[in-house]
């Protein structure tokens, strides 16, 4: 009986992650790709991705939920790259340049994230998604109707023919895949980007030792419970304006090392799906709005784009047309996203329920367990 | 008393770290740029201008230890480098390979690498003034209406200097004046 309950606990818990698993190993077979080429195709991705994804754990740790407040790094990310490619600074220099420069505008972005999700308590995913829309406008001004008017723009390269703003896609050559090839490594037939895992696995330390910190504790502490946080005499709102800060520098970042691995960037869209395919890859790695690890999101980034780079040619069989499988990418991100914010409401209610009922009846036991579970 | 002056010293250290950290910070912007700026080195095997140094007859040439570059006299080739400071190796037909260090302006992005000034010992980079491209044969300044109405000139030889298309009769030839 234990063991049939434990089961389906698990199975509650690990939903998404469990019905991710299994389509992706049946569209594997009609794509017809070798699995070397999705090997190789997964390394890549995990280099290009994962900071990105990673950028997400510490607003969940401080309860604030998926943040889609992320796109404003990405933005500020992009303007970065913009001047470093307008300075013609080659290769690695030109990252860092580009993250040096976005530094102070993500700094002041994720302030103003974080002091606009904390007006808007209990309500900070979709709030940060319409602030993403609301600076993307801003984004678009200065990109499109200051530089090359007031910001100076050296490169006739990138600027539009009529004398200012930035054109539609800017090819990244001085800067493509600088970090990816520092230090690669060709293992059999595969190509390990070593110097991108690098940043990626300090990035992981850093999350693993800021967790251990008084911070880091705080910030657990207002996630688990923010008015018993208060009354301990944590500064919940500064605690959580930090969060954000912190989410949106390493998705300035994130975004860097996505666009580096890319070799062009959509100037006025490359940001709109940053926060999109990093929360859908968290979630399919089967983190929650409230519980994330960094495992969650190695198993996210692996089992989402192994799909990615599966469904076209599975579309293709199956279907007979490649365009299925684009299509289906985007099913399968809003998708995943919509199937694991239900999962989480429906599964919330229904331990709250419990929890309620073992009060009512006095069954102190079985409130004792729900409780334990909702933990 | 005693508290606010430890306060006070506590807030001048505090500003004077975070003065010192912008000035790192700014510091190693400085140096990413400089360090990584690109310029695109066009290596230049010509007489001189005024004719007192004459072109190299053959040679080949290595910037920075990218792949040697052949070059006979009147050719042009082009290096991309990044920073300032660069090593040339030139090697003429025949003899042994020589090196040199330039120094690259940090504001111009193309310059002009004279090999037989620098193998002279004379200043041997320069800003490289791109000619004025003149319009391809045909296309004019944009006074008439051939965009909007292609095909509108449909006799090259009406147009004065146009050459004849291939294959169309070639117009008399003007009388010579004398």
């Amino acid at each position: 009986m234990s063991g049939k309950r434990s089961f389906g606990r698990f199975l509650r818990e690990n939903a998404v992650i469990l019905l991710f698993l299994v389509i992706t190993v049946l569209a594997i077979k009609p794509s017809g790709l070798s699995l070397v080429y999705i090997g190789q195709e997964m390394i890549t991705r995990l280099g290009r991705d994962s900071f990105l994804v990673l950028a997400l754990l510490l607003p969940i740790y401080a309860g604030m939920g998926l943040n889609f407040g992320m796109t404003l790094g990405a933005m500020a990310g992009q303007f970065g790259l913009i001047l470093a490619i307008n300075y013609n600074i080659l290769g690695v220099n030109g990252l860092i340049f580009a993250a040096l420069v976005s530094l102070p505008v993500s700094l002041l972005m994720g302030y103003v994230c974080g002091a606009v999700l904390n007006k808007a308590k209990g309500r900070e995913m979709v709030t940060g998604y319409i602030l993403a829309f609301f600076v993307n406008g801003i984004y678009q001004f200065v990109v499109l109707y200051m530089m090359g008017s007031v910001i100076p723009v050296r490169s006739r390269a990138i600027v539009l023919s009529r004398g200012y703003g930035i054109r539609n896609t800017l090819n990244l050559d001085s800067v493509r895949l600088s970090l990816d090839n520092l230090l690669a490594m060709h293992i059999g037939p595969f190509t390990f980007p070593i110097a991108t895992f690098l940043v990626i696995a300090a990035l992981c330390v850093f999350i693993v030792w800021f967790k251990k910190t008084k911070l880091g504790q705080d910030m657990r502490a207002v996630g688990y419970d923010m008015h018993v946080a208060e009354a301990s005499g944590v500064p919940v709102d500064r605690t959580r304006i930090i969060a954000i800060i912190i989410s949106t520098v390493l998705a300035t970042i994130g975004q860097i090392i996505f666009m580096q691995n890319m070799g062009n960037m959509a100037t006025y869209n490359a940001h709109d799906q940053t926060s999109f395919f990093a929360v859908a890859a968290i979630l399919v790695g089967g983190a929650s709005v409230k519980k994330a690890t960094i495992p969650n999101v190695f198993i996210g980034v692996i089992l989402l784009h192994v799909l990615f780079v599966v469904s076209p040619g599975a579309g293709q069989k199956l279907f007979g047309e490649a365009m299925i499988g684009e299509y289906f990418r985007q099913f399968i991100g809003y998708g995943v996203i919509a199937l694991s914010l239900v999962l989480y409401a429906w599964r919330t209610r229904r331990e709250t329920e419990r929890l309620r009922e073992g009060l009512r009846g006095g069954n102190m036991a079985a409130a004792a367990a729900a409780e334990g579970e909702a933990k | 008393m005693s508290g606010g002056v430890n306060n006070s010293s506590t807030k001048t250290r505090r500003l004077l770290v975070r003065l010192a950290l912008v000035v790192v910070y700014a510091g190693l912007m400085a140096g990413v740029f400089i360090t990584g700026k690109g310029h695109t080195l066009i290596l230049d095997n010509k007489d001189s201008e005024d004719g007192s140094i004459k072109a190299i007859e053959s040679l080949s040439i290595s910037v920075d230890g990218q792949d040697p570059i052949d070059l006979s006299a009147g050719d042009r080739d082009v290096a991309k480098v990044k920073g300032q400071g660069h090593r040339v190796e030139i090697t003429v037909k025949d003899s042994q390979m020589v090196q040199h260090r330039i120094t690259l302006p940090l504001k111009d992005e193309t310059l002009l690498l004279s090999i037989p000034k620098l193998l002279a010992g004379q200043p041997a980079v320069s800003h490289f003034v791109p000619l004025d491209v003149a319009p391809p044969a045909g296309e004019t300044n944009g006074n008439n209406n051939a965009f909007t109405s292609p095909g509108a000139i449909s006799d090259p030889a009406a147009t004065p200097g146009a050459p004849a298309a291939p294959g169309a009769p070639a117009a008399p030839a003007a009388p010579a004046v004398p």
